[in-house]
């Protein structure tokens, strides 16, 4: 009786290129997912032309043939963490003699071009490379259940191909350990820069877009441009609702206010991981500059605990990126 | 071509140029760094305008 493979033998492969035009053949880093792989993407369309009968014309292809990923989510590995930084973020700033901080920068400007690669999930002798990537976003949660903090991923590139590379040793939650909220120290302030710890956020998601949009050409086979969008944000979070203050500061221009107004108060929001296996590595998300708005909650028959809807509206902050990552682990060199 | 300090003798910088070249990593082990080519002061610049960062401008060296 034949037998039908599972579908969680997979890895995932990343690599910086040089340039452009330099594909890489071996990976970089090698990890699991939670869900998402890069996919080879094609339009078909027919051609509508009239016909002797009534039926359908012949299809053709459109000739923007390149991958995409859009839906990864990895475990945060304190390694692999920081080369998907640097694919969004332009510039790494490394100091430190061990364990080493990263600190990433430049939001907006060009970004280095990756290639990912993955084996078959069947199995055996068809190994995917894809070829020049470009970052299309990452998006970083938790929630109240634990684990690693999730780290969403999306990159549009060029061409996929069949072709061979060598592996790198994959990432492990067991060996290598993980990012995770539990136990680090999560701060928010509606109406400050300066956040303070909290203790009742059940949950949040930040996510960083930057559409990257393939560009088919009259007389291309596949897709040699890629464009560049603009970067936006969203940010949310669940909190166990205690206070008044982020639902008043929304509607009336401050915590404390009473009447409507036109004011927007804005805060900070500082999210720290600790590491599961090595004490001295973190990562860390500051949002310097967040108006916090609270959509007030609906009464609840079934007594289900009171819990507050936050939307964060991201502004330019006074100096430095939007939302700043510093990644502190062990790799002693600049990504 | 520009040169840039930092006082921080640990640091090392790597960039992306305006085409997505890879660029560095530029090390400050000397707390001065002339760059090479335009695409190193693509990424040097960058730093030095922002405040936050501890690489800064060499004023001594401008004409």
């Amino acid at each position: 009786m034949p037998i039908v493979s599972p579908s969680n033998n997979y890895i995932v492969g990343i690599a910086k290129q040089t340039n452009e035009a330099t594909v890489n053949t071996v990976e970089e880093y090698g990890a699991p997912v939670f869900s998402g792989t890069p996919l080879p993407m094609e339009g078909m369309d027919r051609v509508a032309v009239t016909d002797a009968s009534a039926i359908d014309g012949d299809p053709f292809k459109l000739g923007d043939q390149h991958w995409e990923a859009s839906n990864l989510v990895f475990p945060s590995f304190g390694l692999h963490m920081g080369r998907l930084l640097f694919s969004l973020y332009p510039t790494d700033t490394i100091s430190g003699a061990g364990p080493y901080t990263h600190t990433y920068s430049g939001l907006g400007l060009g970004t280095t071009w990756q290639t990912m690669f993955h084996t078959d999930i069947l199995g055996g002798a068809v190994e995917w490379t894809y070829e020049a990537g470009q970052c299309a976003g990452m998006s970083f949660s938790a929630d109240e259940n634990g684990g690693p903090l999730r780290v969403g991923y999306q990159i549009v590139g060029k061409r996929p191909t069949v072709a061979s590379y060598t592996n790198a040793t994959p990432q492990s939650t067991s060996t290598d350990g993980y990012f995770t909220v539990k136990g680090a120290v999560l701060k928010y302030e509606a109406d400050s820069a300066t956040p303070a710890t909290e203790l009742n956020v059940q949950s949040f998601n930040l996510a960083i877009t930057r559409p990257v949009t393939p560009l088919a050409t009259a007389d291309g086979l596949s897709v040699a441009y890629l464009g560049i969008g603009k970067v936006s944000f969203d940010f949310s979070m669940t909190l166990l609702k205690d206070d008044h203050e982020m639902v008043r500061g929304a509607f009336f221009g401050a915590v404390g206010g009473s009447t409507p107004s036109n004011t927007i108060p804005t805060g900070s929001v500082e999210i720290n991981c600790v590491h599961t296996i090595t004490g001295g590595h973190s990562f860390k998300l500051t949002i310097p500059k967040v108006a916090l708005f609270e959509t007030p909650p609906e009464p609840d028959p079934a007594a289900s605990p009171l819990t507050a809807a936050v939307t964060g509206y991201v502004f330019k902050p006074a100096a430095g990126d939007h939302v700043q990552p510093i990644l502190i682990n062990a790799r002693s060199t600049a990504y | 071509m520009p040169t840039y300090i930092c006082k921080d003798k640990t640091v090392s910088v790597s960039g992306s140029g305006p085409n997505g070249e890879a660029i560095g990593p530029i090390s400050f082990k000397t707390g001065s760094y002339t760059t090479k080519d335009v695409n190193e002061a693509w990424v040097l610049d960058h730093l030095a305008l922002d405040a936050m960062s501890k690489v800064s401008f060499d004023e001594s060296k401008e004409a």
